[in-house]
């Protein structure tokens, strides 16, 4: 009998416990989600690039760009400049593809400090090799950690809008 | 059981012996009904809890089904268990989202604010043009 309890006991522990860590509970975590009108202004002209999207980012992907918002007028405005200038890009990548990016820029972020000041200068480099050079170099294995799905080389770089897609956290 | 305790017996079992030879027909007919139903009892312990309950059941309207109700206490503590864990998991459920969301806005405004277009890390042939720079 006594057996019987602690079993039923040990059996509905671990159920409500595995219940509550699933990842459809995660998913059911709500964050606030304010609309665009509800951001202070400061935020709104931070945030100024996502505007048309904002309404499609669920809450935690709302409070993620609140808090980058928050960071802003700490950056140098160099960075600031950039960082609003890629934050609508950001916003159109899959999530595999930011996932992605991501992973990248940690292991870039690792290289050792000389090689680091190298990367702008090899990304100038690369952008100048023709065509034939770029698909070649993106048809080999990818280097080091997983890096797929990754972009096929890209066109020159262009101004205007990027396509929609999924908007990002 | 000591000389003393057993002279004691002997005398109890002479008196009852002589009050039962004295005991009307139908009376002892009951006792013979009730003593066989004790023993039948004694054989079958689920009938020896089915009169426990019953006793329970019956004094319920008076009151009496409160003080019994602690005599299964480990259900009311279970629930209490489950109840925490399920407290718990979302609880840290809630954490990990919250500290997701920070490393994310960490790391992404870092992304996003360096000197590398987002094409940089997704172009699998410059990372491969890096390996192959770096490896010279």
């Amino acid at each position: 009998m006594a057996q019987d309890v602690v079993r039923s006991l040990i059996a509905a522990v671990a159920a409500a416990f595995a219940l509550a860590v699933t990842p459809a509970t995660y998913a059911q975590i709500t964050f606030k989600s304010p609309a665009w009108n509800e951001l202070s202004p400061q935020e709104r002209q931070v945030l100024a690039p996502l505007a048309p999207d904002w309404d499609k980012l669920d809450g935690q992907r709302k409070q993620k760009w609140r808090g980058v918002a928050q960071r802003y007028p700490s950056m140098p405005p160099d960075q600031q400049q950039r960082l609003q200038q890629q934050m609508q890009s950001w916003s159109q990548l899959t999530p595999e593809q930011r996932r992605v990016a991501r992973e990248q820029y940690k292991s870039l972020k690792a290289l050792p400090p000389d090689k680091k000041q190298e990367v702008r200068q090899k990304w100038e480099e690369y952008q100048s090799l023709p065509p034939e050079r770029k698909r070649e170099l993106a048809s080999r294995p990818a280097t080091g950690h997983s890096m797929t799905p990754m972009r096929p080389p890209q066109p020159p770089p262009q101004s205007g809008p990027t396509p929609a897609g999924v908007p990002a956290r | 059981m000591t000389s003393r305790e057993t002279e004691i017996a002997n005398k109890i079992t002479t008196y009852l012996d002589d009050a039962t030879a004295e005991l009307k027909a139908g009376t002892v007919y009951r006792l013979q009904l009730a003593r066989a139903d004790a023993l039948a009892r004694l054989s079958d312990p689920q009938r020896i809890v089915a009169p426990e309950l019953a006793h329970a059941l019956a004094g319920a309207g008076v009151g009496r089904l409160a003080p019994r109700a602690p005599q299964r206490p480990g259900i009311w503590l279970g629930l209490g268990i489950a109840l925490f864990a399920v407290a718990a998991g979302i609880g840290w459920q809630q954490w990990r989202a919250f500290q997701d969301t920070k490393d994310f806005e960490e790391l992404d405004a870092q992304l996003l604010s360096s000197d590398l277009p987002i094409d940089a890390y997704l172009d699998r042939g410059f990372q491969n043009w890096l390996k192959t720079s770096f490896d010279r």
